[in-house]
């Protein structure tokens, strides 16, 4: 924290230009070559591109060096992801290298729960014995491995140690969001949109411009690259608006969970004035007329239920908005040359998150934007050098602690909830946890849970560069490099159109003694010996990069990013096809990635359906076989046998506690959301841009400039409507208690004219009880007070359920930011 | 009894003396871990300032050299001179001289050899004075470098004095 | 010699804070804290000014980035006794911290609200001070400080320019602000030049300058989003 009075006599010290005093009393903790060089070198520049490592975005950053040492960050004007921009939690790169809380060495809890310092050797040692016993015992299953370092290349690297060791148990502790996708389109991933090349985006629940898998992205193809008149429009439905959203041309306010009426109240406006894309309806959907199934029974069509059940009123009833927006928007939406509907924020957090997906991708659909420019694709996979799949007998018998529990009936589970309850139960006796980069316990509606589950797992090991809540609960701490200290491999983002990798090298030495979590691994894998070390062959982690990148050069597709994106360029290689010629080599390849740090394929291949499209009808289905199918087992395998199918769906729907009747269900309709509690208003809690990745809050400036859109800062708020504060006798700057049946925050109320009313906004990122960073027990976490319930389809637990009372704490001190709605 | 004139001119006094510990602080000499000889150097062997300040055309602090530029000659001891050996001792464990510095700005002015020096055409003498003569580390610059005296060689080659050029 | 300005276009803002971010890491711009930024007396160069008309569906919000707007008759100026704040030969105000003696005039006279002072002495806690920019001194307590245009660009690009034998050219200048922004809103260079992408944009009719009509002659233009 900063202590904000000093005395004179210190000024005397600084003023006299000595480096050598630090603040908070603490010495320099760079070597001392570098604090030299920094004083006394030429001051020569140079630059040095990287890849930025503080979100799973991966945007492309240039350094610039003085004298080799890191001073600035920017942008990669070349990378093709965020174009020159960057965010304000990727300008805090350098405060987190430099960061005066970072963990040095690691450490080890003592038989006292106090930690101590103890080798890597060491503490890879007892790493490595627990995981020879348990594989020597045929044990490997008790091994769980949660990560969240961004990228295909380190996921597939943690997948290839989980094999090796002999443990299905590997998740991100994150659920992804795609089983609209699944259930519509048939595929295991969220589908490129292409909004660099759309004129117009309609937003459901997703500030663009803030949130997301890549919101510079976002700016800069839809804005940035583009001329003033040119530009992307964007409509946005939702229940706040934050300062990109305020960009959008219209603003639906909603009531909370009703993201997918709205949709499904366009789409009928669409069917009904006949401006949908008939001939992509007729060729590539199943399901929009009414048809005859396998055994002569006849089904309901998507354009029956939309005209009979979506009308607007009724839907301008149930999401509190007027009837003629909806209308209004379907116009729009019809009028424009590459319209697209996305679904993110809070309409992804809901309870009924994967009902509004399926709602709002239907729209994609209907307006037929599937392959085509400005419309949803798949990016082009990158031809890395596959890995070659070890053969494990054992394994393919095991089940994984992450797979769901088939009488919840659901497609999936919330990864670290499974984890904790199956813990605790006892039914997954996991012996080992491996945590990288992540902070569950802190960022998971389940981490109170998980860490109960800590204290049951014998050897928890987590891989950080800071001390942080979950951390704090393991028994040895392995520090990690900051991202500008190591290689990193980034992959194409999720929803990102063109594919993309990066590849980030390092720009200074590590700083302290640390390591990067890939080399980790491979030195387990080293260390248990037999199999493992033979699945893991690489020496070090570039190592294994630089293999897994022989691939790109053999498939000669993409091309290195070297220079302009001007339309005309990209043109001229689609017509004569993209190559790679100016690389043949893997040493030049490797060499000129070095310099330009990216490689991308804007290409995608047209025309490929069957790779679009992989549901059993081969086409995008408003009906989903994948679902019947699902509800079918799930209600048959509840019953005893001899049950007719009609019956096993109705089990089905009634075991996943949908509201709606069995010929509606497999189509995109509006499942009415489900909260918890009995407060007045409720919770939604949001990822600023300010809150980006875990490590935002190391930062004193992005503490600083934490809540700008209020020109606050250090503080968490509680976003209200000005009806709402009138209500509730509440004004901007009143510190309130947030209170919901799970506990109580502390908050600044804010007040804002355009949030709906009945709601209460909380941003992520702040109240960390750890030495993070600066933001130790600054502001209020709202995942705290949140009672976690589920996405019955997806197991993903919600975060936008609870209803919650605000009580006056303090009326607003004097002093402070203008009120929002106040100064005008 | 009116107590004013007399508490100002105690108080007058009082900063008197504390400038004047002030100054002669400021003003001690500087004294150098090796008595580096610049006239055996440049007059002698005919070195150039640029063979050992590597910087002075292309960097905005033309550097003052250490043990890796030094070991390029003295890597072994040339002469028998004490001084020399000292030198050599600190090539060999690695360990950087603690130079002192003799001419430098402070903080808030942004002075970059290379605009003086290869934009500028300014020879190094004009500031730092016959440098190359001295035999003996100076105890102070040849040359005081001032505000002032930027400010008087600015007018007369017709550069601009806008306080922005230089004040960062 | 230039007349440094630069131009904002509000259509293509979409708020998204990394100018604020990019300036406080080019200017090394310290963190007040907790208790000081509740006061009013954070440190920012350039701020996202929020402007809300309206309510509910009908609401209009948005940001204007707002840095020292440089005026060619700047208000404070004239009350500064010291002239630690002046108009440069090429039109940015400058704040010479080794002249200023805090008596914070010119931030009463400025009406755009663009200076801040430091009431103490600012914190590097840990090796923080090493992320900062060596081009831009650290400020100590007791002196007013504000945006420079990134002056230490326009030196630095001159110094680079004059090195390779050419003349400064549109474009060589890049202010950290406008260089950070993903939406390419902000746009720097001469406004003397008639040719340059500022003075061009100058002339667009949604072109305006905040309190215009005092008189002080703004270089920062902005221009109003399209309807």
């Amino acid at each position: 924290m900063i202590v904000p009075r000093r005395e004179f006599l210190k000024m005397l010290g600084v003023a006299s230009g000595t480096l050598g005093i630090g603040g908070c009393g603490r010495d320099w903790l760079v070597p001392d070559r570098l604090v030299e060089l920094a004083q006394r070198g030429p001051g020569l520049e140079s630059q040095a591109p990287t890849i930025c490592g503080l979100c799973e975005s991966g945007c492309g950053l240039t350094v610039r060096l003085v004298d080799g040492l890191p001073v600035g960050l920017k942008g990669n004007p070349h990378h093709p992801l965020n174009r020159g921009g960057l965010c304000p939690v990727g300008q805090a790169g350098l405060e987190v290298l430099y960061a005066p809380h970072r963990l040095q060495a690691p450490q080890r809890r003592g038989a006292g729960g106090e930690l101590e310092p103890v080798s890597w050797d060491d503490a890879l040692a007892e790493v490595g014995d627990l995981l020879r016993q348990l594989r020597s015992e045929n044990q490997g299953s008790r091994v769980a491995l949660l990560t969240d370092e961004p990228g295909q290349l380190f996921r597939d690297l943690a997948d290839s140690f989980a094999r090796a060791i002999g443990s299905p148990n590997i998740s991100s502790t994150k659920s992804e969001g795609l089983l609209p996708f699944t259930l519509t389109q048939g595929i295991a991933q969220v589908p490129g949109f292409d909004v660099g090349k759309s004129d117009l985006v309609m937003s459901f629940g997703l500030d663009l411009y803030e949130d997301g898998p890549t919101p510079l992205h976002a700016i800069s193809a839809m804005v940035g690259s583009r001329a003033t008149e040119d530009r992307a429009a964007h409509i946005y439905a939702g229940t706040r608006l934050s300062a990109g959203s305020a960009k959008a041309e219209i603003y639906v306010p909603i009531s909370p969970g009703t993201h997918g009426a709205l949709a499904l109240g366009v789409a009928h406006v669409l069917v009904r004035e006949g401006n949908y894309n008939r001939d992509f309806v007729a060729e590539h959907t199943f399901g929009f007329e009414d048809w005859i199934d396998d055994r002569g029974h006849e089904r309901l069509g998507f354009r029956r239920l939309l005209l009979e059940r979506y009308y607007p009123d009724r839907v301008a009833r149930i999401c509190g908005c007027d009837a003629a927006t909806v209308v209004r928007i379907a116009r729009r939406l019809g009028e424009a040359s590459a319209p697209l509907a996305v679904a993110g924020g809070e309409a992804s957090q809901g309870s009924n998150a994967t009902w509004t997906g399926v709602a709002v991708h239907s729209l994609n659909a209907l307006l037929g934007v599937f392959d085509r420019p400005g419309g949803v694709s798949l990016p082009p996979p990158i031809p890395l050098t596959p890995l070659a799949v070890s053969e494990t007998s054992s394994l393919e018998q095991t089940e994984s602690i992450f797979t769901p529990d088939d009488s919840a009936g659901a497609f999936g589970v919330d990864p670290v909830e499974a984890l904790a309850e199956r813990v605790i139960d006892g039914s997954g006796p996991i012996a080992l946890l491996i945590i990288v980069s992540s902070n569950p316990v802190y960022s998971s509606p389940a981490g109170g849970r998980l860490r109960q589950a800590m204290e049951q797992i014998q050897l928890v090991v987590t891989l950080t560069p800071f001390m942080d809540e979950t951390a704090a609960h393991a028994d040895l701490i392995l520090p990690s490099h900051v991202f500008l200290e190591s290689w990193q491999g980034a992959t194409t983002p999720a929803a990102v159109a063109f594919s993309t990798l990066g590849l980030g090298k390092p720009v200074i030495e590590p700083l302290f003694d640390t390591r990067h979590p890939g080399d980790v691994l491979l030195e387990l894998g080293r260390v248990v010996g037999g199999p493992a070390s033979e699945a893991l062959p690489w020496v070090s982690y570039p190592d294994y990069l630089k293999e897994r990148l022989e691939g790109l050069v053999i498939s000669g597709e993409g091309s290195v990013v070297t220079g302009s994106f001007e339309e005309s360029w990209v043109h001229f290689l689609e017509e004569r096809g993209w190559r790679f010629l100016e690389h043949r080599s893997l040493e030049n390849c490797w060499a000129v990635r070095e310099r330009e740090s990216a490689w991308w394929n804007p290409v995608p291949a047209r025309g490929d359906w069957a790779r679009l499209f992989r549901t059993p009808s081969g086409r995008f289905e408003f009906f989903s076989q994948t679902l019947e199918r699902h509800l079918r087992e799930v209600g048959g395998m509840e019953a005893q046998a001899g049950m007719s199918e009609e019956e096993a769906l109705e089990r089905g729907i009634a075991v996943m506690g949908s509201q709606v009747d069995s010929d509606e269900v497999c189509l995109p309709h509006f499942e009415p959301p489900v909260t918890t509690g009995e407060g007045e208003l409720q919770l939604l809690p949001f990822r600023p841009i300010t809150a980006r990745g875990r490590l935002a809050a190391v930062s004193p400036m992005v503490m600083e400039m934490f809540g700008y859109p209020f020109l606050d800062g250090w503080q968490t708020w509680a976003e209200v409507a000005t009806e709402t504060a009138h209500e509730l006798d509440l004004a901007d700057g009143d510190v309130v208690a947030v209170e919901s049946d799970r506990g109580s925050i502390e908050a600044v109320v804010r007040v804002h004219p355009a949030a709906v009313p009945g709601t209460v906004h909380v941003p992520m990122g702040l109240g960390h009880d750890q030495p993070l960073g600066v933001a130790e027990n600054i502001g209020s976490n709202p995942i705290e007070i949140i009672d976690p319930i589920r996405d019955s389809l997806s197991g993903a637990l919600s975060l936008t359920s609870s209803r919650v009372n605000l009580r006056l704490i303090s009326r607003r001190p004097h002093g402070g930011p203008a009120p929002l709605d106040g100064g005008h | 009894m009116s107590s004013g004139p007399l508490r100002a001119a105690l108080l007058g006094v009082l900063l008197a003396i504390v400038a004047g510990v002030a100054f002669s602080l400021l003003d001690r000499p500087i004294e150098q871990p090796i008595a580096f000889n610049h006239r055996l150097h440049v007059e002698d062997l005919g070195s150039d300032c640029t063979d050992c300040h590597l910087y002075a055309m292309t960097g905005v602090r033309a550097t003052i050299p250490n043990v890796e530029v030094c070991a390029d000659c003295h890597a072994e001891a040339q002469t028998d001179s004490e001084e020399e050996a000292l030198l050599v001792a600190h090539i060999a464990s690695g360990d950087p001289i603690p130079w002192r510095k003799l001419y430098w700005v402070p903080d808030h002015v942004y002075f970059s050899h290379r605009r003086h020096t290869a934009i500028g055409g300014i020879e190094c003498e004009t500031c730092h004075g016959p440098m190359g003569e001295a035999s003996e580390p100076m105890p102070r610059p040849f040359v005081k470098v001032t505000m002032n005296g930027c400010m008087k060689c600015h007018e007369q080659n017709g550069t601009s004095n806008d306080c922005l050029l230089c004040h960062k | 010699m230039s007349r440094w300005g630069m131009v904002i276009d509000l259509d293509r803002c979409t708020g998204c804070g990394a100018c604020m971010a990019a300036c406080h890491q080019e200017n090394n711009l310290p963190a007040a804290g907790p208790e000081e930024s509740s006061r009013d007396r954070a440190f920012h160069w350039l701020r996202l000014l929020p402007e809300v008309s309206g309510s509910g569906a009908e609401v209009k919000v948005r940001y204007v980035p707002q840095p020292c707007v440089h005026c060619d008759d700047p208000p404070c100026v004239r009350v500064c006794p010291v002239h630690a704040t002046y108009l440069s030969e090429e039109g940015i105000v400058a704040q010479i911290y080794s002249r200023c003696i805090g008596c914070r005039y010119c931030m009463a006279a400025c009406p755009y609200n663009a200076k801040v002072f430091n009431w103490y002495e600012p914190e590097w806690p840990g090796d923080l001070k090493r992320s900062t920019n060596p081009d831009v001194s650290l400020r100590p307590k007791g002196v007013v400080e504000k945006c420079t245009f990134c002056h230490h660009r326009v030196v630095k690009a001159r110094e680079e320019t004059r090195a390779a034998g050419r003349e400064m050219r549109d474009g060589d200048v890049t202010p950290a602000c406008a260089e950070s922004c993903p939406a390419g809103a902000i746009v720097f260079g001469d406004l003397d030049d008639p040719t340059s992408r500022v003075s061009e944009m100058t002339r667009n009719p949604r072109a305006f300058r905040l309190l215009a009509d005092l008189g002080t002659k703004p270089k920062v233009y902005y221009l109003a989003e399209r309807d």
